[in-house]
Parts: structure tokens; sequence; C-alpha cells
């Protein structure tokens, strides 16, 4: 029997999971889980320390996640791939495989910033165990400092919100979430919350001295409790060691292979075919994770299967202002502006590269799809697919294919 | 599994079904009672393309990406086929109505994310709108 190792235990490993099973019904699956934690939801944890969901909800998928699909875990962080052998050392234990999947994901960047070392509360905010480190710390009191106003700092930020007011958040950038939104629609964010929270921007760190931290313009700010939000690395080490083409990212073909025979890799540390810019790209995103993770598990246990319809997309809200965006800022932007509203989507060639709205995303997959799907646009459209988008949009022989359950969008 | 198909040439547009809808929904035992004077927000919406009108809710997809991108394991595959919703574990994220490409996932008013669940969630037995659609356009069937 074909032995499925898989080496992560997040949205990734979960994918494969069921990927794997829809193939192949009693396969012998073993999960190495380096956080030592059953599956539960990383970007869940902002809700949790905002008190928005409980503990418990982290494990979206219950905690008996793996007893339930018949998965073997093993609590234990993997050291070594043996690709000869085909093996993967934790513990001190070799674990033997046929199909592989690496689904280490991505941990926290902390650059070397001098005076670190002195700040007694530091924490970052990626991992269940980072959230209830801090919230500890916010539980005893204090002033916080933020450093990155990007989705992780801003979603920490509206967390901590629920402990202190006294918050301030710094970036480099000149505005919150400069990789997730446009310069227009981060202004507008920046607006609506600028009495909500704290902002240094432009405001590039120099130095801690002790819980000071002193910026590059010479200001200085004091604080109890530090959060580095600065983003986030791919952890490629495992299959670095063992020479896998690798560039930001694991590269990985659409079927999620890596250019090593019998190991798939899926999740926060891929490059993978994005289909908005149609080369690889690290998206580091959460339905990438599970889909491409679902790909890799069906490949593995032998049905063909290609992800070809990967986007960058992110949908969050923030102190209450709904920020929504799908695939990239490029080509010719048509902006609407109504009320709280404000809308925007770029397009190139007669199709739809990308959008963000801020406010209402009533339909917004519409939206999504037309980009995912390279599906063609007329300029009269553009206004309807900004407005009141629907199905009539799309092309009627697939809406009534679809809708008369012949076809699934 | 049973599912809700709809046949455009027999829509009349009457939003019935979106009324309907909202009584199922409602918990409230009284269609006046339930919709008198309130504004409705039903799972399922007629939309027109100008010519032809036809009534959309969830298709309840073989691969659902409203699941693939729930944060929070509100909304679930089931083993029996309906993707269904659990409004406790919501958190209003916005993922799933950023995905769904047939815009059949919505936020409600109070935030959290809702959609048909072929009234299986409430007392009706077979959906509601395919029960009182007057033209016969939404039907409730195995393919």
């Amino acid at each position: 029997m074909k032995k499925y190792l898989l080496i992560g235990g997040s949205i990734a490993t979960e994918g494969a999971i069921e990927g794997i099973l829809s193939v192949d019904k009693n396969a012998d699956i073993t999960v190495l889980c380096g956080e030592k934690r059953p599956l539960y939801s990383r970007p869940l944890i902002s809700y949790v320390l905002e008190k928005k969901t409980a503990d418990e909800n982290l494990y979206f998928r219950g905690k008996d996640y793996y007893e339930k699909k018949g998965v073997k875990a093993v609590f234990a962080e993997a050291t070594a791939i043996d690709p000869t052998k085909k093996t993967v050392l934790a513990d001190g234990k070799a674990y033997p495989y046929d199909k592989l999947l690496v689904a280490t994901g991505s941990k926290s960047f902390v650059p070397p910033i001098k005076g670190l070392d002195g700040v007694a509360k530091k924490h970052t905010f990626y991992t269940m165990d980072d959230m209830l480190g801090l919230r500890a710390d916010l539980e005893k009191g204090g002033k916080v400092l933020i450093v990155g106003a990007g989705l992780i700092g801003m979603k920490c930020a509206e967390g901590v919100k629920e402990y202190t007011d006294d918050i301030v958040v710094a970036d480099m950038a000149p505005r919150p979430l400069p990789a997730a939104t446009t310069p227009e629609a981060g202004a507008i964010v920046q607006e609506r919350l600028k009495d909500i929270v704290t902002f240094r921007l432009n405001a590039a760190l120099d130095r801690f001295e002790g819980n000071k931290a002193v910026f590059a313009s010479g200001e200085e700010i004091d604080f109890d409790i530090l959060v580095l939000a600065l983003g986030v690395r791919p952890q490629v080490g495992l299959l670095k060691e063992i020479g896998a083409e690798i560039n930001r990212g694991v590269i990985v073909n659409e079927k999620m292979q890596t250019s090593l025979a019998d190991i798939y890799a899926a999740g926060d540390l891929v490059e993978s075919y994005e289909a908005v810019g149609g080369g690889k790209r690290l998206l580091q995103l959460f339905p990438s994770a599970y889909l491409g993770g679902k790909t890799a598990g069906k490949n593995m246990a032998g049905e063909e299967n290609a992800f070809l319809t990967d986007i960058p997309m992110n949908a969050t809200k923030l102190f209450g202002v709904r920020i929504t965006s799908a695939g990239l800022f490029v080509g010719e932007k048509t902006e609407v502006v109504s009320g709280e509203d404000y809308r925007a989507v770029y397009t190139e060639d007669g199709v739809i590269k990308g959008f963000i709205l801020i406010g209402d995303s009533t339909r917004a997959g519409i939206l999504t799809d037309f980009i995912r799907r390279k599906r063609p646009i007329l300029n009269a459209e553009i206004t309807k697919l900004l407005s009141d988008r629907d199905l009539s949009l799309y092309p009627e022989e697939e809406r009534r294919a679809a809708l008369g359950g012949n076809y699934e969008i | 599994m049973k599912k809700i198909y709809v046949k455009e040439e027999w829509c009349l547009g009457c939003h019935l079904c979106e009324y309907e809808c909202a009584y199922a929904n409602s918990g409230i035992g009284n269609i006046v009672l339930a919709l008198k004077d309130k504004e409705i927000d039903p799972n399922v919406k007629v939309q027109t393309d100008g010519k032809i009108t036809f009534a959309v809710s969830c298709r309840h997809c073989e691969n659902p990406l409203c699941v693939s991108a729930c944060i929070s394991g509100a909304l679930t595959k089931t083993a029996e086929g309906p993707v269904t919703v659990d409004k406790t574990k919501c958190v209003g994220c916005g993922s799933c109505v950023m995905v769904c490409p047939y815009g059949a996932v919505r936020l409600t008013k109070e935030g959290s994310a809702n959609k048909c669940q072929l009234c299986m969630n409430n007392n009706f037995g077979e959906p509601l709108c395919v029960q009182k659609c007057p033209n016969g356009a939404i039907v409730y069937e195995e393919k």
C-alpha cells in the first residue's frame, strides 16, 4: 500500500488529505505536524484575540480532524528529507514515504534591529502560540507598538483594541495595507481608521532602547508590548538541503510537483502558477494553500490534476471597513465612488485584471470569476460589473447550463 | 443529491420565490407577521439579462470555492451534498463572497455569511421556493 507522508499540518495539508482521499479512500496517510497542534485556522487568531470567536473555534474542522479522516498525526518537526531512501527524519525517527508533500508554510520575518534583544515583551503574530503569548501580555495591560501596517499588523491591531486604546501602528510605507491595496484605496482605509488607530507612517525604525522605539526621524515611542508584523518568509529549508529548485519559494509545476521525484509542495512556501500574470508567483493565501494542497493530493494519489486558476485575492473587515480585492492592479482603472463605497476595476486587452472594493462586496465572486477565467468584457459591462453585477453578465449558454444543473462554473 | 434547478423559460419574474424564502427562513409561523413592513433578505434572487428572468440561489457545488476559502469552518460541504453554513462560527471576513462565482453567498446585516440551505434548516420540507413557484420554474430534482 502506497505511503503518503505530509510535512506541515495546516491548510495545504488539509487540502492534500482531501485530495488524496477523493482518489484513494483507504489511503495510508501520515502527517508530521511541526507546530505540534491539531489542524487549526491561522487567519482566525486575530478574531480570537478580538474575542469575536471562541478559542476552541480555532480548530475549525474539529479537534479530531485527523482521526475523522483516518490520518496518523505525529506531533514532531521534520528535520531532514532523504530522497534516496525516501524517508523523512523527525524526532530521531525515519518516516518512509512513497509520495511526499512538503507544506511547511512560512514563518514570521524578524529582521535584525539594534536593541531588539533588550525588549522585554515582544511578539510576532502568525501562529496560535503567538496569539496566546500576546494575549497573556495584553491581559496584564500596557501600551502597544505594532511595527508593520500590513494585513497581519492591522488585524492584530483590531484584536489589541479589545485590551487597550493605546496602540501605535508604525510602517515604513506611506499608508496602511501597502501590499493589499492601491494608493487610492489605502488612503480611504487610512482616513476611516485615523481616529481608531494612531499611525506612524513613512517611519523607518532605527533601534530600540529598552522599551522605547527610536525612528530614523528621531521620533521616540514608548511602549510596553511590541508586536513585529513585518511579513512572513517561506520555509524552504528542508527542500533546499536536498537541492530542489527554489527561487523565493519552492518552484512547483501546475500539478504542485517540485523539481524532485515524488516530492510535492503546496501552501505558503511555493511559487506556483498564477493565472492573471501568467507566471510563477508566491501567493501565500488561504484558498491557494487549500486548493494547491488538494491538487497535490490528487496527483500524489494518481489522478492527473492541474491547478490553473489561482489568483491573488483577499477579503477582510478591518474595524468595520470591508476590503475585498482580487487579481493584479494593472492596466486601465475604472473607479466608482458611491457613498461609503469605493470600487475600482482594472482592465487590459478587454479582460479584467483586478478589482478592489471598499465597503459593499455583494456578488464580488462574479468579478473574481471574470479575472480567474479571463472572461472577455465589453466596456459597457464594466459599469454593471462595478454596480449591480449578477449572473446576466455570463454568456447565456453557460448561465443556462449552470442553473439547469448540467455544468458547474 | 437533490438540488434546485432553474427552468429559465418558465420564470415569470414575479419574485414570489424571494418572499417565500424570506418567510421560510424567518422562524415566524405566519407569512404576514414574518414579512409585513420588513425589508427581505432572501437566499434566492431573481435576476434578468433584459430578455428573460431566472432565480439564482446556491448551486451546492461539487467543489465549492466558498468552502475552500472559508477561514472559520462556518461553511461545510456535507457528506450528503448540501453546502451548509454555521452562523455561530462565521467571523464575517467575506472570503466566501469574494469567491462564489454565482454570487450566491452574501453577508447579512448582522455581518455573517448566509445562503440557501435547501430549507433543510427549517420545517418546510422541500424548498419553499420550489413548492410555491407558480409556474414550475424552480424544481428540486435528483440529476
